[in-house]
């Protein structure tokens, strides 16, 4: 499965309190299928929210955002919902795997959103957790919790990986064993997109794109991404 | 500066708070209301029984003379004694009506309290002081002139006073009626004088009503009075007395009903306040790090989560005295004085009602400190990190194995979910149970005494009226009456018996006096109307009575302790010969505990049968009592007394049922709020997975539905407990009729109760629509 992303003039204000905040300002932005985004920008800059909006968690206050020519803007909550269970596989910073449920379980909550859902179990073998099946979360070290956030992500054998800080909770040696999963799956058709702050994820995407202030300041495709390994982390 | 805080901080836990506000008030409520009638029943029933004088002694005997009189008088513990003639008759124009008359020549003992007309004058031949409440009930008014036949006498009397009298508190015609009905029984005074002057010296008076100087010499006077006049059959105190026994009862069942709800409710109010102020606390840690960081002492910050419920608790405590008794106090007073004549009854706030509330508020604040204490007491560097989950995997191993590997991911997670907030959950299961025991009980309280109309007037007695002879109901009299209405007839003996098993010896009559040791009065029913009166054994099943001995009901055999086979001594009141009978079997009877024998044992016995009611099959002329005979009463009428109480008690229920689906609105709101908020970060994540709201709405729900089933399978039994608990405890030794549930009120309990959290748990769900993914992810980060 592969997706292409195009965002046409996306804004997105938040109100509070009487007073308005625009997270992003007008952001024009082509995604191609089957590569390894990094969006990065400081805290604020509105890379979150990017995501938010790709992912279908939120939706804009203003302009279009394409999936392969359809514009999801204007979908129902229903409609969000079915697009995120069969298009998205989501990776956050803290997991955010439901601690009352097994390893196994956890990834197999997903196969029933999606139509083309893989097994669970072939999942979590896929990131090195097949002998955890039984285990609950908290027996699992934090690098652990987070391959079984990627098994459940891409369980749902999505078209989009969509990473929030996916290693900011990691020590760094772990980290790199997450990167490679994702970089893994983008090498497989998928298309993942990372957002973080840590500038050295430039070194190693195909598409790198820098946020400031709401705004697209740079998109940067290159041509020749540095082996995981060989960068200093 | 914390003041502003805590204001805040209620108004933004609003629901929690409230929950806890309520359980308290409600726990103070209910004592304090049950108590301020039942201590006031209590207390204004002390009052007029010292102040009007109630009886401390009543001498039954054939007739006392004025001699007698003034020997009982010349007692030196005798403070003041009255002859009385009581009859019961039906005014003329009244036929439903029964009136007991009492001919008095003074007024010095149970004096009445006269709340129109006049004082009692024994000296005016034309004054009636009547019954106020049946005077209300059938509108008669000062002035009102009333025609009474008695044998051969007929008397008009003019209504002089409405009174009431200490020793008609609880005013019923008989032992056949549990519920006193104004409307066709009362009680009126005349004076000797109303009668024409040649018979007024020959009036018998078979009772006389002493007040004595020290009650507690009760018992030595007794004897004296016995020795003194040789005429008295029975002297009985007011243990005996149906009236005061039966005010007593009825204030002691109060106490019943307020320490189980009480008792109830404040286990809610603690549950509450453990599941909520745990959570609220645990909220609040990172804040309490910051107090304790600017250098707040933790004694302060202790005080400050304390005095949210301190303050809540006090408040609620408050309310539920003054609520207590305005509200509950005065319905349930208004409502019992339907029944007991009690002048110038009122509610009471004893201390005892000061120091529970007191105590609640003191639990309250203990339980608030037990749960917040944990995260009181950490260092102000740890409370300000972020706390790590603690999840204990033993809690969660029931579900990866057996059977419950079979269940769904969905069931299997709120299985688990429910292991892990147990706290919520066991508050939840208790307070469901506890609203479905409300209703159980209040179905139950219905059932259970149509249970007994059906025993007792379906099962028991299939006469349709009876005719009370008149003692002196001659032998052409009788004969004439049995040709009228029948053979079925039965005799009451009023016995003394000894206490304990005498030794066998069927039917040997004992010459001796009675032999050392106690005795107690009883009666005896000796029956001669096998189609009128049925007989029922320990199951229910209908009982043939032999002629070889006496049976005595189940209940009675125990406060006796009499078993089949046992032998036991008695004799009739007013005849010196004693009897030692065997007992041949027991039987079960709702209202009267007693013993029974067939006429034809009696006999065989050597002590003659005098019959002294008549039971006929066809519903006669209450108003057409034929001579020999002193009242005619109909089973439809004695029915129509329970049916009217039975009216008032479907009211109660309904306030019963509107309480307990308010409660249960009220706890499901609250645990709702709760497990939503522990569930929201974990339903954001499966809505960013793709849940979609209809799906996670039946996640929440199930859980909602898995808790109310186990809390209403747990209430419907506990429910059952509790009526036969307020039976066992409210109703006398005369009663003997267990709690009885139908299966459809335990239906009707069940699925309205699980319908009521449904439709909480429902609109507690639409909450869900409304979660924000990418907020409620971020704050839980």
């Amino acid at each position: 499965m592969s997706l292409a992303l195009s965002l046409r003039s996306v804004s997105k204000v938040y109100s509070t309190g009487g007073h308005s905040f625009k997270a992003l300002d007008q952001v024009d932005l082509d995604i191609e299928e089957g590569k390894l985004v990094v969006i990065l920008g400081p805290s604020g800059a509105g890379k979150s929210t990017l995501l938010n909006l790709i992912g279908g968690m939120d939706i804009p206050s203003d302009g279009t955002i394409r999936v392969n020519g359809t514009d999801i803007s204007t979908y129902s909550e229903n409609a969000l919902a079915d697009y995120r269970a069969g298009n998205i596989g989501f990776i956050f910073q803290f997991y955010n795997i439901l601690p009352t449920l097994t390893v196994l379980e956890n990834v197999n909550l997903v196969a029933d959103l999606s139509e083309h859902a893989i097994d669970g179990k072939t999942a979590l073998e896929a990131v090195g957790l097949g002998d955890h099946l039984d285990k609950f979360p908290n027996q699992l070290s934090g690098g652990e919790q987070q391959r079984v956030s990627i098994a459940r992500a891409i369980a749902k054998n999505p078209a989009l990986l969509l990473c929030d800080e996916p290693t900011g909770a990691l020590d760094s040696a772990t980290g790199v064993t997450i990167l490679k999963l994702l970089k893994e799956q983008a090498s497989r058709g998928k298309t993942v997109i990372i957002v973080t702050h840590n500038s050295l994820f430039a070194d190693i995407a195909d598409v790198v794109v820098r946020l400031k202030n709401g705004k697209i300041r740079s998109v940067t495709k290159v041509e020749a991404p540095m082996n995981i390994d060989d960068v200093e982390w | 500066m914390l003041k502003k805080k805590l204001l805040r901080d209620l108004r933004r836990n609003l629901s929690q708070f409230f929950v806890i506000f309520m359980m308290v008030l409600l726990s103070v409520m209910v004592f304090a209301g049950v108590h301020a009638y039942m201590d006031g029943m209590r207390i204004s029933a002390e009052q007029i029984y010292e102040a009007y004088n109630l009886a401390d002694l009543w001498m039954t005997g054939e007739g006392f003379s004025e001699q007698e009189l003034k020997t009982v008088l010349a007692d030196e513990n005798v403070a003041a004694a009255n002859r009385v003639l009581t009859v019961q008759v039906t005014p003329d124009n009244m036929k439903d009506v029964t009136l007991e008359l009492n001919l008095i020549e003074d007024n010095d003992v149970c004096r009445m309290y006269v709340f129109e007309g006049e004082a009692f004058d024994p000296e005016r031949e034309d004054g009636m002081w009547l019954d106020r409440e049946f005077a209300k009930a059938r509108g008669l008014k000062i002035g009102d002139t009333i025609t009474l036949s008695y044998e051969m006498l007929h008397v008009t009397a003019k209504i002089a006073g409405l009174v009431e009298t200490p020793d008609h508190a609880y005013s019923i015609k008989d032992s056949t009626e549990i519920f006193p009905d104004h409307n066709t029984f009362g009680y009126a005074y005349l004076s000797r004088n109303v009668l024409p002057g040649p018979v007024r010296n020959l009036v018998p008076f078979p009772s006389i009503i002493v007040d004595l100087k020290d009650p507690e010499l009760f018992d030595e006077t007794k004897a004296r009075l016995q020795a003194a006049v040789p005429g008295t059959l029975a002297v009985t105190g007011r243990g005996e007395l149906a009236s005061y026994v039966g005010y007593q009862s009825e204030v002691e069942e109060g106490e019943t009903y307020s320490f189980v709800f009480t008792a109830l409710f404040l286990f809610i109010a603690i549950l509450s306040v453990i599941t909520t102020m745990r959570r609220f606390v645990k909220k609040e840690r990172t804040q309490i790090g910051i107090l304790k960081a600017l250098g707040f002492r933790k004694g302060r910050i202790v005080r400050h989560y304390i005095s949210y419920n301190l303050l809540l608790s006090v408040v609620a405590a408050v309310l539920g005295i003054v609520l207590g008794a305005a509200l509950i106090g005065r319905f349930f007073l208004n409502m019992e004085m339907d029944y007991f004549e009690m002048p110038q009854a009122h509610i009471v706030m004893v201390p005892l009602v000061y120091v529970v509330a007191a105590a609640c508020v003191l639990v309250i604040v203990l339980v608030t400190w037990l749960s917040c204490r944990r995260i009181l007491n950490e260092p102000a560097s740890q409370a300000l990190r972020t706390e790590v989950p603690a999840v204990k995997n033993t809690r969660f191993c029931l579900t990866t194995k057996g059977i419950f590997r079979k269940l769904s991911t969905v069931t299997k997670w709120n299985l688990r979910d429910i292991a892990r907030n147990k706290g919520r959950c066991i508050a939840g299961v208790v307070g469901i149970m506890g609203c479905t025991m409300l209703v159980v009980t209040a179905l139950g309280m219905f059932d259970t005494i149509q249970n007994y109309l059906n025993w007792q007037f379906r099962v028991l007695n299939r006469y349709e009226s009876y005719i009370v002879v008149s003692s002196s109901c001659t032998d052409a009299q009788m004969e004439a009456l049995t040709d009228t209405y029948g053979n079925e007839t039965s005799q009451t003996l009023a016995l003394e018996v000894k206490d304990g098993k005498a030794a066998p010896g069927s039917g040997t009559p004992e010459s001796e006096a009675a032999q050392s040791g106690t005795t107690s009065t009883q009666m005896m029913l000796v029956t001669d109307a096998p189609q009128s009166l049925i007989f029922t054994g320990h199951d229910g099943k209908e009982l043939t009575l032999s002629e070889e001995g006496v049976y005595i009901t189940e209940k009675l055999s125990k406060t006796l302790k009499l078993e089949i086979g046992d032998s036991f001594t008695w004799h009739v009141y007013g005849e010196d010969e004693w009897y030692t009978t065997p007992i041949v079997g027991t039987y079960r009877d709702p209202q009267n505990q007693r013993f029974a024998c067939t006429k034809g044992y009696l006999e065989k016995i050597g002590k003659e049968y005098r019959p002294d009611t008549i039971y006929s099959m066809e519903e006669l002329d209450r108003s057409a009592v034929p001579d020999g005979a002193e009242v005619i009463q109909t089973k439809s009428g004695l029915e129509t007394g329970v049916q009217s109480m039975l009216g008032r008690m479907t009211s109660v229920i309904y306030l019963f049922i509107g309480f307990a689906a308010l409660l249960a609105v009220v706890i499901l709101y609250n645990l709702g709020i709760l497990s939503y908020s522990e569930k929201q970060y974990q339903f954001a994540t499966l809505k960013v997975l793709g849940y979609r709201t209809k799906a996670l709405r039946h996640i929440f729900n199930q859980q909602g539905r898995i808790l109310a089933l186990i809390s209403i399978l747990l209430g419907l039994p506990a429910g059952y407990w509790m009526i036969s608990y307020i039976f066992e405890a409210a109703l006398g030794d005369g009663y003997d009729f267990r709690a009885y549930i139908r299966p459809v009120s335990y239906v009707i309990a069940g699925i309205g109760i699980f319908l009521v959290s449904a439709l909480v748990n429902d609109l507690m769900s639409r909450k869900i629509r409304s979660i924000d993914m990418v907020s409620s992810l971020k704050a839980n980060e």
